[in-house]
């Protein structure tokens, strides 16, 4: 059962093999079962946080920047690091990149990026989101950092994983579903339609291109990724509770 | 607790982008401390966001040196801890006070302030108000944020406790009033260009759901 989890592509995020039993019919049930005895062994680790790390099998279910990200954290393992900045660094860079930073600031910004990956790897939980999202904010507020003269105030650091701990393994288990089939959503649309909500986030284009490229049909995906998103908050209010 | 006025996700998205001013940011970055609903919102777009860019975003190789410039320096440079929350003020707002107590200034009526930044078309600060008493007017215009970090105040729009954010501009005509009992404290900020563009944020309106 585990090859259903296990990571073969390179792709950055969210690899098929993650995605692509989604909570329908049996395949939900032992999903949903398996989350639920691994997050009954995660707690269990957790309790012993330094001493134990999860195996390969009870990591593997995630995607490899959060694997990568999970292994930096509990082993401490620099080669680790280094594996997670070449898998994402020109990613970053090419964000930086568009956003019109400059070379220099760029290199600046990546740096401070990795050192913050390096030495706040506690505060990262798997349960909340995937590691991608948590590296994307760390580098849009450093960027923030960089290109603004004032200073830019940022919400206060959630508990570290230890008291953040879902209170039951269902919770996270539904999150987990949630966020995959989210995902999924998304990597459904066309490149294009996501164009829209990454250019709706970054800001970078005018009113009018816009409004011409919301003309597209999203149709069913759309009200597929509002029915994850709206379910998606609920898991992740009930996480936090 | 329960947070019953939060961020219009309009102003949460510009937020995220970095887009607000300082004295907005601060309100925000305050709220969504102590609210979950908002700070999950916030954590959603950042997983669409990071969804889109993973998968689409063009690479960019890297600087050939500087894989190493960072590993030989990964240890010496260390990464700024940041303090904790104190009593009403959770950590953004303790890192503006530059870890210090509020120093208050009475402003008459059982009412002080503290201005924590103020420029041409921006103000932040707190305000300590006696109970029973009116929340003066701290904007001439423009648009105004007020979060409530201790006790709570009521006006014609409905009652705000803590954790509560109330969002006005000049069309509202209020008059808020600290519940009787300990004072209420709130960070206020003023800001001109705090104008919702309603346009970005509607459009995603049917993804987000908001």
């Amino acid at each position: 059962m585990n090859s259903i989890y296990v990571s073969k592509a390179m792709s950055p995020v969210f690899p098929a093999s993650i995605v692509k039993k989604q909570s329908a019919g049996k395949w939900g049930y032992i999903r949903n079962t398996h989350y639920a005895l691994h997050f009954e062994l995660f707690r269990e680790r957790s309790s012993l946080r330094g001493k134990l790390t999860m195996n390969e099998a009870q990591t593997s279910q995630f995607d490899e920047i959060t694997q990568l990200v999970i292994s930096v954290r509990d082993n401490r393992n620099e080669t680790d690091l280094r594996n997670l900045f070449r898998l994402i660094s020109p990613k970053l860079n090419g964000y930086l990149k568009k956003r019109g930073i400059e070379d220099a600031q760029r290199d600046e910004i990546l740096q401070d990026v990795f050192v913050t990956l390096w030495h706040k790897a506690n505060q990262f939980d798997e349960n909340r989101a995937p590691a991608s999202a948590w590296i994307f904010r760390i580098t849009h507020n450093k960027m923030i950092d960089h290109i603004r003269k004032d200073s830019y105030a940022i919400p206060e650091d959630l508990p570290i994983l230890q008291q953040g701990l879902a209170e039951s393994p269902e919770d996270t288990a539904a999150f987990h579903n949630e966020l995959n089939a989210l995902q999924d959503a998304m990597r459904r649309l066309k490149p294009d339609q996501r164009k829209m909500i990454e250019t709706a986030y970054f800001g970078e284009k005018t009113h009018a291109e816009i409004q011409k490229e919301t003309g597209l049909p999203l149709g069913t995906i759309k009200s597929r990724i509002r029915l994850g998103l709206e379910k998606l908050r609920h898991e992740m209010m009930a996480l936090r509770k | 607790m329960t947070i019953t006025h939060h961020i219009h996700p309009d102003l949460l998205m510009e937020y995220a982008r970095g887009d607000v001013d300082y004295a907005t940011s601060l309100v925000v970055a305050s709220h969504v401390s102590l609210c979950d609903h908002c700070r999950s919102e916030l954590e959603m777009f950042d997983i669409l966001a990071s969804s889109a860019l993973f998968l689409d975003s063009e690479d960019s190789a890297v600087n050939s040196t500087l894989e190493d410039r960072i590993f030989s320096e990964l240890d010496k440079r260390e990464t700024q801890t940041r303090p904790a929350s104190i009593g009403p003020y959770p950590q953004p707002l303790v890192e503006a006070l530059g870890h210090k107590e509020p120093q208050w200034k009475p402003l008459g009526a059982g009412v002080k302030q503290h201005i924590i930044a103020k420029d041409k078309h921006s103000s932040v600060r707190l305000l300590y108000i006696d109970g029973g008493r009116p929340v003066p007017e701290h904007s001439h215009g423009g648009k105004e944020l007020t979060l409530v970090l201790q006790g709570a105040f009521h006006d014609q729009t409905g009652m705000f406790r803590i954790g509560d954010v109330e969002t006005a501009d000049e069309t509202l005509e209020h008059q808020p009033i600290a519940l009787d009992g300990p004072a209420c404290i709130c960070l206020a900020a003023t800001s001109e260009r705090l104008v919702f563009k309603s346009l970005l944020p509607r459009l995603l309106q049917p993804i987000f759901q908001i």
